[in-house]
Protein backbone atom coordinates (compact mmCIF):
# COMPACT_ATOMS: atom_id res chain seq x y z
CA UNK A 1 0.00 0.00 0.00
CA UNK A 2 1.39 3.19 -0.67
CA UNK A 3 2.28 5.30 1.87
CA UNK A 4 0.84 8.25 0.95
CA UNK A 5 -2.56 6.40 0.86
CA UNK A 6 -2.29 4.91 4.37
CA UNK A 7 -1.25 8.04 5.91
CA UNK A 8 -4.82 9.55 4.41
CA UNK A 9 -6.16 6.69 6.14
CA UNK A 10 -4.69 7.06 9.19
CA UNK A 11 -3.63 3.62 9.22
CA UNK A 12 0.08 2.92 9.18
CA UNK A 13 1.73 1.87 6.15
CA UNK A 14 2.58 -1.93 7.52
CA UNK A 15 5.75 -3.26 5.91
CA UNK A 16 5.32 -5.99 3.28
CA UNK A 17 4.49 -9.09 5.37
CA UNK A 18 1.00 -8.69 5.28
CA UNK A 19 -0.94 -9.71 8.88
CA UNK A 20 -1.97 -12.81 9.22
CA UNK A 21 -4.95 -13.95 11.24
CA UNK A 22 -8.38 -16.43 12.19
CA UNK A 23 -11.25 -14.88 12.11
CA UNK A 24 -14.88 -16.83 11.70
CA UNK A 25 -12.74 -20.01 9.65
CA UNK A 26 -10.75 -17.45 7.63
CA UNK A 27 -7.62 -17.28 6.99
CA UNK A 28 -7.22 -13.58 7.23
CA UNK A 29 -4.27 -11.85 5.52
CA UNK A 30 -4.62 -8.20 5.60
CA UNK A 31 -2.54 -5.07 4.66
CA UNK A 32 -3.08 -4.16 8.09
CA UNK A 33 -3.29 -5.18 11.45
CA UNK A 34 -7.22 -6.10 13.01
CA UNK A 35 -7.75 -4.50 16.28
CA UNK A 36 -7.89 -6.57 19.16
CA UNK A 37 -7.00 -9.58 16.59
CA UNK A 38 -3.36 -10.87 17.46
CA UNK A 39 -1.80 -12.49 14.84
CA UNK A 40 -1.22 -15.81 13.21
CA UNK A 41 2.31 -16.88 13.20
CA UNK A 42 4.08 -17.69 10.26
CA UNK A 43 1.69 -18.98 7.25
CA UNK A 44 0.42 -22.52 7.51
CA UNK A 45 -0.07 -22.60 4.49
CA UNK A 46 -2.70 -24.94 2.22
CA UNK A 47 -5.81 -22.97 3.75
CA UNK A 48 -8.79 -23.60 2.15
CA UNK A 49 -10.66 -20.64 2.80
CA UNK A 50 -8.42 -17.44 2.53
CA UNK A 51 -9.30 -13.80 2.47
CA UNK A 52 -7.03 -11.27 1.58
CA UNK A 53 -7.99 -7.84 2.65
CA UNK A 54 -6.76 -4.55 0.79
CA UNK A 55 -7.30 -0.79 1.60
CA UNK A 56 -8.25 1.31 -1.11
CA UNK A 57 -9.13 4.76 -1.79
CA UNK A 58 -12.75 5.54 -1.03
CA UNK A 59 -13.43 7.50 -4.65
CA UNK A 60 -11.99 4.39 -6.53
CA UNK A 61 -13.66 1.77 -4.70
CA UNK A 62 -17.15 4.02 -5.46
CA UNK A 63 -15.76 3.92 -9.06
CA UNK A 64 -15.74 0.47 -9.38
CA UNK A 65 -18.88 -0.58 -7.68
CA UNK A 66 -22.00 -0.47 -10.50
CA UNK A 67 -24.55 1.09 -8.02
CA UNK A 68 -26.97 0.73 -10.86
CA UNK A 69 -27.44 -2.53 -11.67
CA UNK A 70 -26.33 -3.88 -8.07
CA UNK A 71 -29.73 -5.07 -6.20
CA UNK A 72 -30.06 -4.03 -2.53
CA UNK A 73 -30.19 -7.23 0.17
CA UNK A 74 -30.57 -5.38 3.41
CA UNK A 75 -30.34 -1.69 4.55
CA UNK A 76 -30.57 -0.98 8.11
CA UNK A 77 -32.07 2.73 9.36
CA UNK A 78 -32.52 5.25 12.55
CA UNK A 79 -35.59 5.28 13.99
CA UNK A 80 -35.97 8.67 12.00
CA UNK A 81 -35.19 6.27 8.44
CA UNK A 82 -31.41 7.95 8.28
CA UNK A 83 -30.35 4.87 6.48
CA UNK A 84 -27.08 4.02 8.69
CA UNK A 85 -26.05 0.52 6.88
CA UNK A 86 -26.85 -1.19 3.31
CA UNK A 87 -25.71 -4.09 1.70
CA UNK A 88 -25.67 -4.43 -2.47
CA UNK A 89 -24.91 -7.58 -4.19
CA UNK A 90 -23.92 -7.41 -7.60
CA UNK A 91 -23.90 -10.70 -9.88
CA UNK A 92 -20.23 -9.98 -10.86
CA UNK A 93 -18.88 -7.41 -8.79
CA UNK A 94 -20.04 -9.17 -5.69
CA UNK A 95 -21.26 -7.35 -2.18
CA UNK A 96 -20.66 -4.16 -1.05
CA UNK A 97 -21.55 -3.37 2.69
CA UNK A 98 -22.02 0.58 3.56
CA UNK A 99 -22.20 2.58 6.38
CA UNK A 100 -21.79 6.33 6.61
CA UNK A 101 -18.51 7.73 8.31
CA UNK A 102 -17.63 3.83 9.05
CA UNK A 103 -16.72 2.95 5.81
CA UNK A 104 -17.60 1.07 2.56
CA UNK A 105 -16.35 -2.93 1.63
CA UNK A 106 -16.33 -4.94 -1.84
CA UNK A 107 -16.55 -8.25 -0.95
CA UNK A 108 -16.05 -10.43 -3.83
CA UNK A 109 -18.68 -12.89 -4.54
CA UNK A 110 -16.05 -16.15 -3.62
CA UNK A 111 -15.69 -14.09 0.01
CA UNK A 112 -11.84 -14.41 -0.80
CA UNK A 113 -11.10 -10.88 -1.36
CA UNK A 114 -12.02 -7.56 0.62
CA UNK A 115 -11.18 -3.84 -0.35
CA UNK A 116 -11.76 -1.60 2.24
CA UNK A 117 -12.10 1.94 2.13
CA UNK A 118 -12.90 3.02 5.83
CA UNK A 119 -14.31 6.46 6.61
CA UNK A 120 -13.58 8.76 8.91
CA UNK A 121 -14.17 7.35 12.16
CA UNK A 122 -11.46 5.65 14.36
CA UNK A 123 -9.82 2.33 13.28
CA UNK A 124 -11.18 0.52 16.13
CA UNK A 125 -14.57 1.92 14.97
CA UNK A 126 -14.88 1.30 11.11
CA UNK A 127 -12.87 -2.35 11.89
CA UNK A 128 -15.76 -3.23 13.92
CA UNK A 129 -17.97 -3.13 10.94
CA UNK A 130 -15.45 -4.98 9.12
CA UNK A 131 -15.40 -7.65 11.87
CA UNK A 132 -18.86 -7.56 12.73
CA UNK A 133 -20.53 -7.51 9.26
CA UNK A 134 -17.75 -7.77 6.41
CA UNK A 135 -16.14 -10.90 7.66
CA UNK A 136 -18.77 -12.70 8.54
CA UNK A 137 -20.68 -11.90 4.97
CA UNK A 138 -17.28 -13.44 3.28
CA UNK A 139 -17.12 -16.43 5.54
CA UNK A 140 -20.71 -17.15 4.62
CA UNK A 141 -19.65 -16.93 0.71
CA UNK A 142 -16.45 -19.54 1.42
CA UNK A 143 -19.45 -22.07 2.75
CA UNK A 144 -19.42 -21.85 6.73
CA UNK A 145 -22.46 -20.60 8.71
CA UNK A 146 -22.64 -18.16 11.30
CA UNK A 147 -24.77 -17.49 14.21
CA UNK A 148 -26.05 -14.08 16.08
CA UNK A 149 -24.29 -14.97 19.17
CA UNK A 150 -21.48 -14.84 21.43
CA UNK A 151 -19.36 -18.18 22.48
CA UNK A 152 -16.66 -18.53 25.27
CA UNK A 153 -14.12 -21.83 26.06
CA UNK A 154 -14.65 -24.39 28.56
CA UNK A 155 -11.75 -25.92 28.31
CA UNK A 156 -11.50 -28.03 24.90
CA UNK A 157 -15.17 -26.97 24.45
CA UNK A 158 -17.07 -23.85 23.48
CA UNK A 159 -20.71 -22.65 24.57
CA UNK A 160 -22.52 -20.27 22.84
CA UNK A 161 -25.02 -17.76 23.58
CA UNK A 162 -27.23 -16.84 20.92
CA UNK A 163 -30.43 -14.16 20.43
CA UNK A 164 -31.29 -10.88 19.24
CA UNK A 165 -29.54 -7.81 19.63
CA UNK A 166 -29.78 -6.52 23.82
CA UNK A 167 -30.74 -9.79 24.67
CA UNK A 168 -27.37 -10.11 26.88
CA UNK A 169 -25.09 -12.14 24.71
CA UNK A 170 -22.33 -9.34 25.26
CA UNK A 171 -22.90 -9.14 28.99
CA UNK A 172 -22.84 -12.73 30.03
CA UNK A 173 -19.79 -13.53 27.57
CA UNK A 174 -17.91 -9.90 29.28
CA UNK A 175 -19.07 -11.73 32.89
CA UNK A 176 -17.43 -14.95 32.10
CA UNK A 177 -14.14 -13.64 30.62
CA UNK A 178 -14.16 -11.89 33.92
CA UNK A 179 -14.40 -14.56 35.78
CA UNK A 180 -11.53 -16.16 33.73
CA UNK A 181 -13.33 -18.36 30.23
CA UNK A 182 -11.48 -17.08 27.43
CA UNK A 183 -13.71 -15.60 25.03
CA UNK A 184 -13.93 -17.14 21.85
CA UNK A 185 -15.91 -14.70 19.85
CA UNK A 186 -18.35 -12.05 20.60
CA UNK A 187 -21.70 -10.92 18.31
CA UNK A 188 -21.15 -13.60 15.47
CA UNK A 189 -19.63 -17.40 15.80
CA UNK A 190 -18.88 -19.61 12.32
CA UNK A 191 -19.84 -22.89 12.43
CA UNK A 192 -18.16 -25.50 10.50
CA UNK A 193 -19.11 -29.48 10.58
CA UNK A 194 -15.86 -31.11 11.39
CA UNK A 195 -15.83 -34.96 11.32
CA UNK A 196 -18.63 -35.91 14.09
CA UNK A 197 -17.98 -32.73 15.55
CA UNK A 198 -19.75 -28.93 15.56
CA UNK A 199 -16.69 -25.99 15.06
CA UNK A 200 -17.29 -22.94 16.95
CA UNK A 201 -14.32 -20.51 15.22
CA UNK A 202 -12.62 -17.77 17.16
CA UNK A 203 -14.03 -14.28 16.09
CA UNK A 204 -14.39 -10.84 17.46
CA UNK A 205 -13.00 -9.65 20.64
CA UNK A 206 -13.68 -6.64 21.21
CA UNK A 207 -16.31 -6.09 23.62
CA UNK A 208 -18.47 -2.88 23.90
CA UNK A 209 -20.58 -2.97 27.12
CA UNK A 210 -22.83 -0.19 28.06
CA UNK A 211 -20.95 1.89 30.32
CA UNK A 212 -23.04 1.19 33.67
CA UNK A 213 -23.01 -2.17 33.06
CA UNK A 214 -18.60 -1.92 32.69
CA UNK A 215 -19.28 -0.04 35.80
CA UNK A 216 -20.97 -2.91 37.44
CA UNK A 217 -18.42 -5.18 36.28
CA UNK A 218 -15.15 -2.99 37.84
CA UNK A 219 -17.35 -2.86 40.97
CA UNK A 220 -17.74 -6.74 41.69
CA UNK A 221 -14.48 -8.01 40.37
CA UNK A 222 -10.99 -7.67 38.97
CA UNK A 223 -12.74 -5.66 35.13
CA UNK A 224 -12.57 -6.95 31.94
CA UNK A 225 -8.81 -8.64 31.22
CA UNK A 226 -7.27 -6.98 28.10
CA UNK A 227 -6.97 -3.79 26.76
CA UNK A 228 -9.30 -0.65 26.61
CA UNK A 229 -9.89 0.66 23.48
CA UNK A 230 -12.40 3.18 23.47
CA UNK A 231 -14.80 4.48 25.80
CA UNK A 232 -17.96 6.54 24.54
CA UNK A 233 -21.40 5.75 24.81
CA UNK A 234 -19.81 2.28 25.32
CA UNK A 235 -16.97 0.75 26.83
CA UNK A 236 -14.53 -0.72 24.58
CA UNK A 237 -12.38 -3.32 25.05
CA UNK A 238 -10.08 -5.70 23.77
CA UNK A 239 -10.15 -9.27 25.39
CA UNK A 240 -7.80 -11.69 25.23
CA UNK A 241 -9.01 -14.56 22.72
CA UNK A 242 -9.45 -18.14 22.30
CA UNK A 243 -6.88 -19.17 19.06
CA UNK A 244 -8.73 -22.52 18.36
CA UNK A 245 -11.45 -23.70 17.24
CA UNK A 246 -13.59 -25.91 19.32
CA UNK A 247 -15.94 -28.34 19.67
CA UNK A 248 -19.54 -26.67 20.15
CA UNK A 249 -21.35 -28.74 23.20
CA UNK A 250 -23.78 -26.28 24.42
CA UNK A 251 -26.12 -23.14 22.81
CA UNK A 252 -27.92 -21.45 25.11
CA UNK A 253 -31.20 -19.68 23.20
CA UNK A 254 -31.23 -16.07 25.49
CA UNK A 255 -34.81 -14.68 25.55
CA UNK A 256 -35.85 -11.80 27.26
CA UNK A 257 -39.54 -10.99 28.72
CA UNK A 258 -41.13 -8.05 29.63
CA UNK A 259 -42.58 -9.90 33.03
CA UNK A 260 -41.52 -9.79 36.80
CA UNK A 261 -39.79 -13.15 36.67
CA UNK A 262 -36.13 -14.24 37.10
CA UNK A 263 -34.24 -16.97 34.83
CA UNK A 264 -35.76 -20.31 33.64
CA UNK A 265 -33.40 -22.83 31.25
CA UNK A 266 -35.10 -25.60 29.47
CA UNK A 267 -33.73 -28.26 27.65
CA UNK A 268 -34.81 -28.11 24.30
CA UNK A 269 -35.27 -32.13 23.48
CA UNK A 270 -35.78 -31.86 19.99
CA UNK A 271 -35.04 -28.17 18.87
CA UNK A 272 -37.17 -27.15 16.33
CA UNK A 273 -35.50 -25.71 12.86
CA UNK A 274 -37.63 -22.71 13.17
CA UNK A 275 -35.93 -21.78 16.98
CA UNK A 276 -32.50 -21.70 15.16
CA UNK A 277 -33.19 -19.77 12.08
CA UNK A 278 -34.35 -16.53 14.15
CA UNK A 279 -30.67 -16.76 15.60
CA UNK A 280 -28.98 -17.18 12.02
CA UNK A 281 -26.78 -13.82 11.04
CA UNK A 282 -26.48 -12.60 7.40
CA UNK A 283 -29.59 -13.97 6.65
CA UNK A 284 -30.13 -11.88 3.55
CA UNK A 285 -27.80 -14.41 1.66
CA UNK A 286 -30.26 -17.14 0.46
CA UNK A 287 -28.61 -19.30 -2.59
CA UNK A 288 -29.28 -22.37 -2.60
CA UNK A 289 -25.61 -23.48 -1.10
CA UNK A 290 -26.00 -20.98 1.56
CA UNK A 291 -29.63 -22.70 2.20
CA UNK A 292 -28.35 -26.28 2.04
CA UNK A 293 -24.96 -25.16 4.56
CA UNK A 294 -27.29 -23.50 7.25
CA UNK A 295 -29.93 -26.85 7.45
CA UNK A 296 -26.58 -29.27 7.10
CA UNK A 297 -25.34 -26.96 10.49
CA UNK A 298 -29.53 -26.66 12.36
CA UNK A 299 -29.13 -30.44 11.59
CA UNK A 300 -25.78 -30.84 13.41
CA UNK A 301 -26.81 -28.48 16.43
CA UNK A 302 -30.04 -30.47 16.66
CA UNK A 303 -28.31 -33.81 16.59
CA UNK A 304 -24.64 -33.00 18.68
CA UNK A 305 -25.39 -30.20 20.43
CA UNK A 306 -27.36 -29.62 23.59
CA UNK A 307 -29.68 -26.78 23.67
CA UNK A 308 -31.29 -24.83 26.02
CA UNK A 309 -33.70 -22.11 26.20
CA UNK A 310 -33.36 -19.17 28.48
CA UNK A 311 -35.85 -16.88 29.34
CA UNK A 312 -35.03 -13.59 31.57
CA UNK A 313 -37.26 -11.68 32.63
CA UNK A 314 -37.24 -8.13 34.63
CA UNK A 315 -36.18 -9.61 37.60
CA UNK A 316 -32.94 -10.74 36.49
CA UNK A 317 -29.90 -8.68 35.07
CA UNK A 318 -26.86 -9.49 33.59
CA UNK A 319 -25.20 -10.87 36.96
CA UNK A 320 -28.32 -13.47 37.93
CA UNK A 321 -28.36 -14.20 33.82
CA UNK A 322 -24.52 -15.43 33.99
CA UNK A 323 -25.25 -17.23 37.82
CA UNK A 324 -27.96 -19.31 37.01
CA UNK A 325 -25.77 -19.93 33.07
CA UNK A 326 -22.85 -21.08 35.27
CA UNK A 327 -24.80 -22.88 37.83
CA UNK A 328 -26.76 -24.89 35.06
CA UNK A 329 -23.22 -25.75 32.97
CA UNK A 330 -20.76 -26.54 36.30
CA UNK A 331 -23.58 -27.45 39.08
CA UNK A 332 -24.39 -26.46 42.52
CA UNK A 333 -21.14 -25.23 43.58
CA UNK A 334 -20.69 -23.32 40.38
CA UNK A 335 -17.88 -24.24 39.23
CA UNK A 336 -16.96 -24.40 35.68
CA UNK A 337 -17.22 -27.92 34.39
CA UNK A 338 -16.63 -29.35 31.16
CA UNK A 339 -20.29 -29.79 29.69
CA UNK A 340 -21.88 -33.25 28.45
CA UNK B 1 -55.93 -34.12 -8.06
CA UNK B 2 -54.85 -30.66 -9.29
CA UNK B 3 -53.45 -30.83 -12.52
CA UNK B 4 -51.79 -27.44 -12.66
CA UNK B 5 -49.66 -27.85 -9.47
CA UNK B 6 -48.49 -31.60 -9.52
CA UNK B 7 -46.05 -33.20 -11.86
CA UNK B 8 -46.75 -36.98 -13.59
CA UNK B 9 -49.99 -38.76 -12.31
CA UNK B 10 -50.10 -40.89 -8.91
CA UNK B 11 -50.49 -44.34 -10.31
CA UNK B 12 -52.99 -46.00 -8.72
CA UNK B 13 -52.40 -49.27 -6.65
CA UNK B 14 -49.33 -48.06 -4.50
CA UNK B 15 -46.73 -48.63 -7.90
CA UNK B 16 -44.74 -46.79 -10.03
CA UNK B 17 -41.76 -44.53 -9.14
CA UNK B 18 -41.14 -41.21 -8.01
CA UNK B 19 -37.78 -38.63 -7.71
CA UNK B 20 -36.41 -36.45 -6.17
CA UNK B 21 -35.58 -32.71 -8.00
CA UNK B 22 -32.06 -31.59 -7.68
CA UNK B 23 -33.81 -28.25 -5.83
CA UNK B 24 -35.22 -30.39 -3.21
CA UNK B 25 -33.25 -31.44 0.32
CA UNK B 26 -33.86 -32.77 2.85
CA UNK B 27 -32.43 -33.49 6.53
CA UNK B 28 -33.33 -35.10 9.57
CA UNK B 29 -33.80 -33.62 12.76
CA UNK B 30 -35.24 -35.10 16.02
CA UNK B 31 -38.66 -34.42 15.81
CA UNK B 32 -39.38 -33.46 11.92
CA UNK B 33 -38.03 -33.92 9.09
CA UNK B 34 -37.33 -30.37 7.04
CA UNK B 35 -37.34 -30.34 3.76
CA UNK B 36 -36.16 -27.38 1.82
CA UNK B 37 -37.10 -26.11 -1.73
CA UNK B 38 -34.13 -24.81 -3.05
CA UNK B 39 -36.23 -22.71 -6.02
CA UNK B 40 -38.52 -21.35 -3.27
CA UNK B 41 -36.71 -20.82 -0.46
CA UNK B 42 -39.42 -22.93 1.40
CA UNK B 43 -39.21 -25.12 4.06
CA UNK B 44 -41.61 -28.08 4.69
CA UNK B 45 -41.73 -30.04 8.16
CA UNK B 46 -42.59 -33.61 7.77
CA UNK B 47 -43.68 -36.36 11.08
CA UNK B 48 -40.90 -38.98 11.80
CA UNK B 49 -43.21 -41.67 9.74
CA UNK B 50 -43.49 -39.39 6.71
CA UNK B 51 -39.46 -38.03 6.95
CA UNK B 52 -38.93 -42.06 6.57
CA UNK B 53 -41.53 -42.68 3.42
CA UNK B 54 -39.35 -39.90 2.14
CA UNK B 55 -35.92 -41.45 2.72
CA UNK B 56 -37.20 -44.91 1.40
CA UNK B 57 -38.39 -42.90 -1.94
CA UNK B 58 -34.93 -40.98 -2.23
CA UNK B 59 -33.19 -44.07 -2.01
CA UNK B 60 -35.03 -45.84 -4.62
CA UNK B 61 -37.94 -44.03 -6.07
CA UNK B 62 -40.10 -47.85 -6.40
CA UNK B 63 -43.71 -46.74 -4.86
CA UNK B 64 -44.28 -50.37 -4.26
CA UNK B 65 -40.53 -51.09 -2.60
CA UNK B 66 -41.62 -48.73 -0.15
CA UNK B 67 -45.20 -49.51 0.69
CA UNK B 68 -43.42 -53.63 1.67
CA UNK B 69 -40.85 -51.89 3.36
CA UNK B 70 -42.60 -49.91 5.35
CA UNK B 71 -45.09 -52.53 5.89
CA UNK B 72 -42.76 -54.86 7.42
CA UNK B 73 -41.44 -51.84 9.75
CA UNK B 74 -44.67 -50.39 10.75
CA UNK B 75 -46.21 -53.66 11.07
CA UNK B 76 -49.40 -52.01 9.65
CA UNK B 77 -51.71 -53.57 6.71
CA UNK B 78 -50.55 -52.84 3.50
CA UNK B 79 -53.63 -51.51 2.08
CA UNK B 80 -53.55 -48.62 4.97
CA UNK B 81 -49.47 -48.31 4.22
CA UNK B 82 -50.18 -47.82 0.97
CA UNK B 83 -52.75 -45.30 0.93
CA UNK B 84 -50.98 -42.99 3.52
CA UNK B 85 -47.89 -43.17 0.98
CA UNK B 86 -50.20 -41.93 -1.64
CA UNK B 87 -51.44 -39.38 0.27
CA UNK B 88 -48.09 -38.27 1.11
CA UNK B 89 -46.83 -38.68 -2.14
CA UNK B 90 -50.15 -36.26 -3.47
CA UNK B 91 -48.73 -33.76 -1.12
CA UNK B 92 -45.61 -33.52 -1.73
CA UNK B 93 -46.43 -33.71 -5.55
CA UNK B 94 -48.58 -30.67 -4.97
CA UNK B 95 -45.86 -28.92 -3.31
CA UNK B 96 -43.17 -29.47 -6.00
CA UNK B 97 -41.37 -31.63 -3.78
CA UNK B 98 -41.16 -34.91 -5.62
CA UNK B 99 -42.38 -35.99 -9.13
CA UNK B 100 -43.65 -38.79 -10.85
CA UNK B 101 -41.76 -40.67 -13.15
CA UNK B 102 -44.89 -41.69 -15.71
CA UNK B 103 -45.48 -45.80 -15.79
CA UNK B 104 -46.36 -47.24 -19.17
CA UNK B 105 -50.43 -46.76 -19.58
CA UNK B 106 -50.25 -44.44 -16.49
CA UNK B 107 -52.54 -41.49 -16.85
Amino acid sequence: MRPALAEALRVPAEPLQPWQGDLFGLDVRSEFALEGIAPRGPSRGGSRRRTYLELVDPAALDAEWPAATARRLRAVRSPTGRLLMSIDEHLEAGYRVAAGGFGRFIIAGDGRTIRCAPGRSPVWSWQRLLIGQVLPLAAVLQGLEVIHAAAVAVGEWAIAFAGASGVGKTSVAGRLAQEGLRLLSDDVVALEPFGERLLAHPGGAVLGLRRDEAARLRATGPGLPGDRVAFGVKAYRALPREPRPLPLVRLYLLERRDEPTGVRIERLESPDPRQLLPVTFTSFLRSPARLVAQLDVHARIARDVEVFRVRSGTRADAAALTSAIREHVGGADGAWRRPG
Amino acid sequence: MDDETTTGTMPSGGGGRIRIPEHVVFRSFAAQTVVLNLQTGKYHGLNPTAGRMLELLQADGDLSEAVERLTEEYARPRDEIASDLSGLCRDLAARGLIEFEDAPGAR
